[in-house]
């Protein structure tokens, strides 16, 4: 297991305590604790969850990240806070999770070991937040029975303040804690022996003073584990753009080689699809196979490890349904035979027709018969989704490769002219990992993408699946060129759409089964228009692309149906 | 448990009288039940509502489609309602392979000569039994076809090369299925017509509580408390995702509970009865997780039990 699994599955783990004591799953807490072997802390995760679940959570993180952070001592403050909520939630929960006593005695037990460690570093000791550690240490010392160790009456005080009740609402909590820092914290001459004073101010001005202030400073980021893993979408591709400036010009194939990759197919094969697919409206742009799929995106396989429990359980739903499918669809048929295996039910007529076909043979089926292409939007329009497409369409390939399904990814976008089909994945190929170097970049001229995707299916036979994910919005920067008297247009809106059409229609014609899986921004009904007006009545508009790979596999599931129905 | 217990259990919990009332009539009406024992079942089922539904439903003619995800207590309610209505059960398990042969019967040779060998369908609706069709949804549709003629008004059907069977009076079928599980496949329209649809609830605490005192008569309150939020912190993970179903396991539970009376500790009893039916070991770790947070690992008999 490399280093990155494990703390993938170690946040996961943290994550679901906190999922489980909140009684609620989708929430991202700020806050995630880990023992300083790197496992989760389950007592401080859980208290974490049950503050979600007994006070209005909202509100406080509110408070916490509006006043709090914005406090020149915010790392002392937020801890004091957490400490003072952890004695409320507790208090509020003991009675009905009697495993909480347990746990919170097996935390302290192991935070006094941990402090009382020869093995902490003396970077730890510096980013230790002092106040807050004493006060924590003597908090744990009461969990255990152990005698105070705070000496200082202005300590103590505060230790007591922090005694936040179980029956006290949000509100009151966050009036406690305001109560503290006025009480404790703000400059008074009868606190001189602390010396300390609370103001806040811009965050700019707070780092500044922080620099040059003299003062003892914790680092929350060693402790905070930031959760948003969603990395922002692609670059636009702004290198293309310094090569290719010219609006017009048709960029070289040794230009396109230089960006997207050697081209999969040779010199002469390009140049008559190039002819045979780039005329028309598509007459001044040009198109790029590629099978470079080009470095692994770092965001797209953080995402997939974030979120690695939830594939894992819908992979293995995925491949049981498509599995059950094809034992439906596929079963072998038995077929009355003068030989084989001996059918009771037609013994009869051996004796009483004379009849010698007793036996049956079993004709046997391939999984051959069927191959899926899963075409994927590669333009900009799917910006801030790249990472769950990816993932998406891993966990349909991983879930086909197991049940002995072909598929093909590709994606396409359009950029200076050019409409590139860059193939993640092969047919033949066993490893998915490719997919995750899908970016999103440029624009989609959909209607000749479609048109030039047969190329990449020339090796398959049976039945066609295309599965493309698309926003029904085909657009290029590239116009339609001016013909006849018509002048010249933008390809998108009416025109893209009718190109696209019969692109659709042309598919269909060879053969390949069409899905669209619409997914957009734009108000469901101008796309459910779009969507119908190019694919008729196959289309699913996916208001969540998170639940993608199992929509394909309910129309797979049925398409298996289908197949079999034909055959029979 | 006699019928007597499971009429004053369901008129304890507030079972329409005159419910339990028609079943007593049917089951004066139809008497002999055959070869076979009546079954009574191990637990009652929690949720006066749907057995009022149920029992109703049953009591009219109708045949009865149980849905409902894992452990909500499909067969439960089943076996009580076959219980309460005094008639026989036969447990007809459904899957990929069920085909007309397999439900009605089959040619056999006997003393060498072909003969038909009923099959459990034959046998039930023949003694006028309550046929349970267990997971109906993971059969091929197909199969299920020999069945329409008997669930429908026609109540009877032909044994190709025999006889017509007809259903007897008393006979009733009661399909459970779980929507969506691993496996399963939408009923037919055609099929779905012949069956009234009762959706069961996921039973809450209060219902997890029941069972458990039910079971474990001195199992302590706060204890059934604790294991019930634990069952329900389970089905939660679970339908986010988060893990799959081996550990939403009631049975698992149960069985959990009895190993501590017998001295393991909490911790080693809710290993074997739920956390290690999961094989991989980040799902393990999570349901390690959820007991840790519910139950401390060393409670032991003294904990669970009241003396």
């Amino acid at each position: 297991m490399t280093y990155q699994s494990l703390s993938d599955q170690r946040q996961k783990r943290a994550l679901n305590i906190v999922w489980a004591a909140a009684g609620q799953y989708g929430i991202w807490p700020d806050f995630l604790a880990f023992c300083q072997n790197g496992e989760p802390d389950i007592y401080l995760n859980s208290i974490v969850g049950l503050v979600y679940r007994h006070y209005d959570s909202e509100m406080l993180m509110r408070y916490i990240r509006e006043q709090l952070y914005k406090s020149l001592f915010a790392e002392l403050f937020t801890e004091l806070f957490w400490l003072g909520l952890e004695n409320a939630a507790y208090e509020k929960e003991i009675s009905c999770r009697p495993a909480l006593k347990d746990l919170r005695y097996r935390h302290a037990k192991r935070f006094l070991a941990e402090d009382a460690s020869v093995d902490i570093s003396l970077q730890q000791l510096m980013l230790r937040q002092e106040l807050a550690h004493t006060l924590k240490c003597n908090r744990c010392r009461e969990i255990l029975g152990d005698p105070a160790i705070i000496l200082n009456p202005w300590d103590k005080r505060l230790y007591q303040a922090l005694a936040f009740s179980g029956n006290m609402n949000t509100a009151e909590l966050i009036a406690a804690m305001e109560n503290i820092i006025r009480s404790f914290f703000r400059f008074h001459w009868h606190n001189k022996p602390r010396e300390v004073i609370h103001f806040t101010s811009h965050a700019f001005l707070l780092n500044l003073l922080k620099k040059i202030w003299p003062f003892h400073q914790g680092h929350r980021e060693e402790q905070i584990q930031q959760l948003t893993f969603i990395a922002s979408a692609a670059d636009k591709g702004n290198s293309l753009k310094t090569i290719f400036n010219r609006q017009d010009k048709i960029p070289t194939d040794k230009e396109l080689s230089a960006c997207y990759g050697r081209s999969l197919f040779s010199q002469d094969r390009l140049a008559e699809i190039t002819r045979r697919y780039c005329q028309g409206i598509h007459r001044q742009v040009c198109l790029w196979f590629s099978a470079e799929k080009g470095a692994v995106r770092k965001e797209n396989t953080a995402y997939f490890h974030q979120h690695h429990a939830r594939f894992t359980t819908e992979l293995h739903a995925l491949t049981n349904r498509l599995q059950n499918a094809l034992l439906l669809g596929r079963q072998a048929v038995q077929l009355p035979a003068r030989n084989g295996r001996l059918t009771a039910d037609r013994v009869w007529r051996g004796l009483i027709l004379h009849d010698g076909r007793v036996f049956s043979a079993i004709e046997p089926t391939k999984r051959e018969d069927i191959s899926v292409m899963l075409l994927l939007d590669g333009s900009a329009s799917r910006q801030g989704r790249q990472s769950i497409i990816a993932s998406q369409a891993y966990l349909l390939t991983e879930a086909l490769r197991q049940v002995g399904i072909p598929l093909s990814v590709v994606s396409f976008f359009s950029q200076d002219g050019c409409t590139v089909l860059k193939r993640l994945k092969a047919f033949q190929e066993k490893s998915a990992q490719g997919i995750f170097a899908y970016k999103t970049q440029g624009w989609n001229r959909d209607g000749l993408a479609l048109r030039a995707l047969p190329e990449l299916w020339r090796d398959m036979y049976g039945q066609k699946l295309l599965f493309i994910l698309t926003d029904a919005d085909p657009s290029d920067e590239r116009s339609i060129p001016a013909q006849g008297i018509a002048l010249e247009k933008f390809y998108g809106g009416e025109p893209a759409c009718k190109d696209t059409k019969e692109a659709v229609k042309e598919l269909r014609q060879q053969g390949i089964q069409i899905m669209a899986l619409i997914n957009s921004v734009v108000a469901t009904e101008l796309v459910t228009k779009a969507a119908q007006h190019i694919y008729g009545e196959d289309y699913i508009i996916l208001q969540s692309l998170s639940n993608m790979a199992q929509k394909v596999g309910d129309v797979l599931e049925q398409a298996i149906f289908y197949v079999h129905n034909q055959k029979m | 448990m006699v019928v007597d217990d499971i009429d004053a259990f369901f008129r304890e919990q507030g079972l329409r009288a005159e419910l339990l009332t028609e079943a007593a009539a049917f089951r004066r009406q139809y008497n002999g039940q055959g070869v076979r024992k009546i079954s009574k079942p191990h637990f009652p089922y929690f949720g006066r509502q749907i057995v009022e539904a149920a029992l109703s439903a049953l009591l009219t003619g109708a045949n009865l489609l149980l849905v409902g995800p894992k452990a909500v207590g499909k067969n439960i309610l089943a076996e009580n309602l076959a219980f309460l209505l005094g008639r026989p059960i036969w447990n007809v398990s459904f899957h990929i392979d069920v085909d007309a042969a397999y439900l009605i019967g089959m040619d056999t040779f006997r003393d060498g000569a072909v003969c038909f060998r009923p099959g459990p369908v034959y046998e039930c609706v023949t003694a006028g039994g309550i046929c349970i069709l267990d997971e109906i949804n993971m059969a091929r549709n197909e199969a299920l076809a020999v069945l329409h003629s008997l669930l429908d008004h026609r109540r009877q059907m032909e044994v190709p090369g025999y006889d017509r069977l007809v259903l007897h009076p008393a006979a009733r079928f009661i399909g459970t299925m779980n929507y969506g599980y691993e496996g399963t496949r939408n009923l037919n329209e055609a099929l779905l017509s012949r069956f009234v649809v009762l959706h069961l609830p996921v039973p809450g605490e209060q219902e997890l509580q029941e069972l458990l005192t039910y079971e474990f008569a001195d199992l302590r309150k706060g204890v059934a408390s604790t294991l019930s939020a634990l069952f329900l912190d389970i089905r939660k993970k679970y339908e986010a995702k988060e893990i799959s179903g081996r550990a939403l396991d009631l049975r698992g539970l149960l069985d959990a509970v009895r190993l501590v009376r017998q001295g393991l500790t909490a911790e080693q009893a809710l290993d074997m009865g739920l956390t290690g039916k999961c094989f991989d070991a980040q799902e393990r770790a999570l349901v390690k997780d959820l007991l840790a947070l519910r139950i401390p690992p060393d409670w032991g008999r003294e904990d669970f039990f009241a003396k």
